[in-house]
């Protein structure tokens, strides 16, 4: 009896030893698996493309991986920021931040660059690896500085409630970060900053009343009817200011426009200087914004006249604006002044977009929808445009049947 | 018996019909001249106005009293000045006098009207791209010839015509290709014996007959002066000269004609190809037009069963060869052309005005089914951001696409752009084509609905345009939060008050 009891002792000793080195391994193994959980972590490939509306654009893609589990609860946002950071030497500091020209891509109080998107979360979650979160389509981000620069991007796992703020969060939302990532790029912008533009701004609103003048004096003489356009957008420019720094600005460019139209009448103006610093120093806005300028300018004497055509056509390819957008604001002043010509160098295939290397069906096409295009308009209310329409229409069909349609 | 009728109100001519007692079309001849169709043109004199061929007479003594082609200024604001013998600009500041393209187009009406008794009601065809203006002064003008009148469109008429015919039983996809006197609408509707349902429609409110005519005209003006040195005034006598060689034409291939000129008379021809090579622009256009309802029919004219002809120009021989080769196959002739549209709005009103038919006309038309399409784009006007530009751009946003079939009802929401902002615009676009630009379409409607205070971007502002068969379309723009909203009715019968109408209207009607 005794015997049996000490066999039941050692049966149970055994099966303890057993399970306990059971248990000691299973803990082992939870932990190197949970060692092996790579903590929650942002990457960018900034020469990625996406894909909107059928249309293929150059993007940053933001890769997240690792923890992004919520213990408190079974929703996650996650949030992300991205600031220039090349004039600061501690990572954990920010520069100024990337904007957005797009509301989708930022926060709901202000222009700043952020991507904020709420999804199911379960304490412990993780991404195993990398993978593209989303894209941010590289033309809606307005950026500081040009040229190369040393960007940062913020990644943030928070609680659902969250409300991302000029690039940052309030105070009262610091508890609720959960996970937090951060990784540096670098990345050449081609274009004019935000920080740059208010830097170059007396400059380039100088250029362009320049090359306005240029524009005006382009026919052989200025107008004052071109001369008021001017006066009055540097009257907008100026009452942007505050009160005291509008006067002086005023009396700048009282000054400027007088000795630049003396320039301007003895033919003196050097343009492709202009466009060239103009080219260096505007941004994407000043540059259409200019182009608008020049184009009321144009148009200021009822008139589109072929050296005012050739003009602004080489500002438009010098300053490299999309040629879409060129053409839609063209065919606004086409479609409203009383006379056009157009520039030798832009023939009527130019004005509607064919190109050489089309093929004729392409061709017949193309003026077929310029014509669906300009005959909705000989029916427009405002006469002018209906009579510019219906010389449209007639170029149009003169075209097709030069290629035989 | 008070009657229905169907009106064509033409750029060039005119007609009515009214459904027999069986039930068939039957266009009414002038009481004067048993003419069939009528001239648009009006001679206005000091106390009377004449209407038809017998007006042209009058242009021969008194140019500046007599109106041509109405029609076509229909949808602007514009008045006919017997001093200047054309129409020109209102200019509200000085009131001046004159007659609007309503008040000329009335008098064409009340013309027609007297073919019969009793007429009750109307159905008046107008082009397919007959823009809302132009619709509601068509309107206006039936007011004003005291008939109460509903619109349809020609190419849709020209169909139901076709499709009522006896013994004939169209069927598929059918391509009306309707080139009048001063328009041209091409339109796709697929047909099952009488049922109708309209596909998509093309036009050019700048394309007929009378272009035709002008061509004519300055190939006699080029061989007049190159013979004689002299330049031939361009009156109507010469367009009538232009007009005349031109239907010789259409069975010659040459004619000759002596032409009185200021050095004297010259003896001038002129051949076909002479007079097709001088239309070629026109026939380039409707090549065009003829592409783009094919593609907005998502289809390629080997899908088009039949083509029918309307409208007078299509005479012109050079017509059939161009649908032939663009259709790869020949267009139907069977009908009279200049009276298809009539009829057709003859039977569209017996199918409107039902209790007033006999048995007999009700069984006629009791297959007849019909199907139309809204003809425009319509919208409002909304701020984008543009982020190519990055500014923030008010484009033109479309709620009812072209083409859709009516009635529709179609919803959009929007949202407010800046915190405390009081109040959003209304605005109703109307549009051929397919348009953001603002600058290029038509605000046939403003307005303005005022919003609650203090609250921040972001409020939802729901616009509702519901289009019915009739042409009537309601907005409503909604704010969510508050239930404020802004309702309208735009409608062709929207009208302008008689007084306000008639006003030096005051003509005894020859």
């Amino acid at each position: 009896m005794e015997g049996f009891f000490w066999f039941v002792i050692f049966i149970l000793f055994v099966r303890w030893i057993v399970n306990t080195s059971r248990d000691r391994s299973t803990v082992k193994k939870y932990q190197e698996h949970l060692d092996s959980i790579p903590e929650f972590t942002v990457s960018i490939d900034k020469n990625a493309s996406m894909n909107l509306k059928s249309k293929n654009l150059k993007s940053f893609a933001v890769k997240l991986k690792g923890y992004c589990g919520n213990p408190y609860g079974n929703e996650i946002k996650i949030i992300l920021f991205a600031y220039d950071n090349t004039d600061i030497d501690d990572d954990t500091e920010n520069g100024p931040p990337l904007l957005s020209a797009h509301e989708a891509f930022s926060d709901s109080h202000s222009r700043c660059l952020c991507i904020q998107q709420k999804g199911p979360s379960e304490e412990g979650q993780y991404w195993p690896k990398f993978f593209t979160f989303f894209h941010i389509p590289k033309e809606i981000i307005i950026h500081p500085h040009k040229g190369k620069r040393k960007l940062k991007f913020l990644a943030f796992i928070a609680q659902p409630d969250v409300d991302p703020k000029y690039g940052g969060f309030s105070k009262t939302d610091y508890d609720k970060i959960i996970h937090a990532s951060r990784t540096i790029i670098e990345y050449n912008f081609t274009e004019v900053g935000y920080k740059d533009m208010i830097e170059n701004q007396d400059e380039v609103q100088d250029l362009t009343i320049q090359l306005a003048m240029g524009m005006a004096a382009s026919d052989g003489h200025l107008d004052q009817k071109e001369l008021d356009i001017l006066k009055k957008w540097v009257q907008n420019e100026a009452d942007l200011l505050e009160k005291k720094a509008a006067k002086k600005r005023k009396q700048h460019f009282s000054k400027f426009i007088k000795e630049t139209y003396q320039i301007a009448q003895n033919k003196e103006l050097p343009i492709s200087k202009i466009v060239k610093q103009f080219n260096e120093m505007a941004t994407k806005s000043q540059k259409y914004e200019a182009i608008q300028l020049l184009l009321d300018t144009a148009s200021a004497d009822d008139k589109f006249t072929a050296e005012e055509d050739k003009f602004i056509n080489q500002i438009a390819k010098n300053t490299s604006i999309k040629l879409k957008e060129f053409k839609e604001m063209k065919n606004k002043i086409i479609a409203s002044v009383g006379k056009i010509e157009i520039s030798e160098e832009e023939s009527p295939e130019e004005m509607f977009g064919i190109k050489e290397s089309m093929s004729n069906a392409e061709k017949c096409k193309l003026l077929r929808k310029e014509y669906a295009k300009w005959n909705a308009q000989t029916t427009h209310k405002d006469a002018k445009r209906r009579e510019r329409a219906k010389e449209m229409v007639d170029t149009i069909a003169n075209l097709r049947k030069q290629y035989n349609c | 018996m008070e009657k229905i009728v169907g009106i064509d109100l033409g750029t060039t001519f005119s007609a009515i019909a009214i459904l027999d007692d069986l039930g068939n079309p039957e266009v009414l001849p002038s009481i004067e001249n048993n003419n069939r169709i009528t001239r648009s043109v009006v001679y206005i004199g000091k106390d009377k106005a004449i209407v038809g061929s017998k007006a042209i007479d009058a242009a021969i003594t008194e140019p500046n009293r007599v109106v041509f082609r109405a029609k076509l200024e229909m949808q602007n604001d514009v008045v006919f000045s017997t001093k200047e013998g054309k129409f020109i600009k209102v200019d509200k500041k000085k009131q001046a006098g004159g007659y609007t393209p309503s008040q000329i187009s009335s008098l064409i009406l009340s013309k027609l009207k007297g073919y019969t008794s009793e007429v009750k009601k109307v159905i008046i065809t107008t082009p397919a791209l007959f823009a809302q203006a132009a619709r509601s002064a068509t309107l206006d003008a039936a007011k004003l010839a005291k008939l109460d009148a509903e619109l349809i469109n020609e190419p849709t008429a020209a169909v139901l015509h076709y499709a009522n015919l006896p013994g004939v039983k169209l069927g598929g996809r059918v391509l009306v290709f309707d080139l009048g006197g001063g328009t041209f609408d091409v339109t796709i509707a697929n047909v099952n014996g009488k049922k109708i349902d309209v596909i998509t429609s093309a036009g050019d409110q700048h394309l007929g007959g009378e272009d035709f005519d002008q061509k004519i005209v300055e190939i006699i003006d080029k061989k007049y002066q190159k013979a004689k040195g002299g330049n031939l005034d361009k009156d109507i006598k010469l367009r009538q000269t232009a007009e005349k060689i031109k239907k010789i034409l259409s069975t010659k291939s040459k004619v000759e004609e002596i032409i009185d000129g200021p050095k004297g008379p010259h003896k001038i021809e002129i051949s076909r190809e002479e007079f097709e090579e001088s239309i070629s622009t026109y026939i380039e256009k409707i090549k065009m037009l003829m592409e783009e309802a094919l593609e907005k029919a998502k289809c390629k004219p080997s899908n088009i069963t039949q083509t029918l002809l309307v409208g007078g120009s299509t005479r012109v021989p050079l017509m059939v060869k161009i649908i032939t080769s663009v259709m790869k196959k020949a267009p139907i002739k069977g009908v009279n052309v200049d009276e298809a549209v009539a009829c057709g709005a003859a039977i569209y009103a017996g199918l409107q005005n039902q209790s007033s038919l006999n048995t007999a006309q009700k069984k006629a038309i009791s297959q007849v089914t019909l199907n139309d399409v809204c003809n425009f784009y319509f919208g409002t006007l909304a701020v984008v951001k543009n982020t190519e530009k990055d500014s923030a751009d008010l484009i033109n946003a479309i709620l009812i696409p072209r083409d859709t079939k009516l009635p529709c009802s179609k919803t959009e929401t929007f949202v407010t752009i800046e915190d405390g902002q009081d109040r959003v615009d209304c605005s109703v676009t109307q549009s051929a084509g397919e348009e953001t630009d603002r600058d290029f379409v038509n605000i046939i409607k403003e307005g303005e609905l005022p919003l609650p205070k203090g609250r921040p971007k972001g409020q939802e502002i729901k616009v509702t345009f519901s289009y019915d068969k009739s042409g009537a379309m309601h907005c409503k723009f909604q704010d969510v939060k508050s239930g404020k909203n802004m309702e309208f009715d735009l409608r062709p019968k929207e009208l302008k008050s008689t007084d306000e109408l008639s006003k030096n209207l005051d003509f005894k009607i020859e």
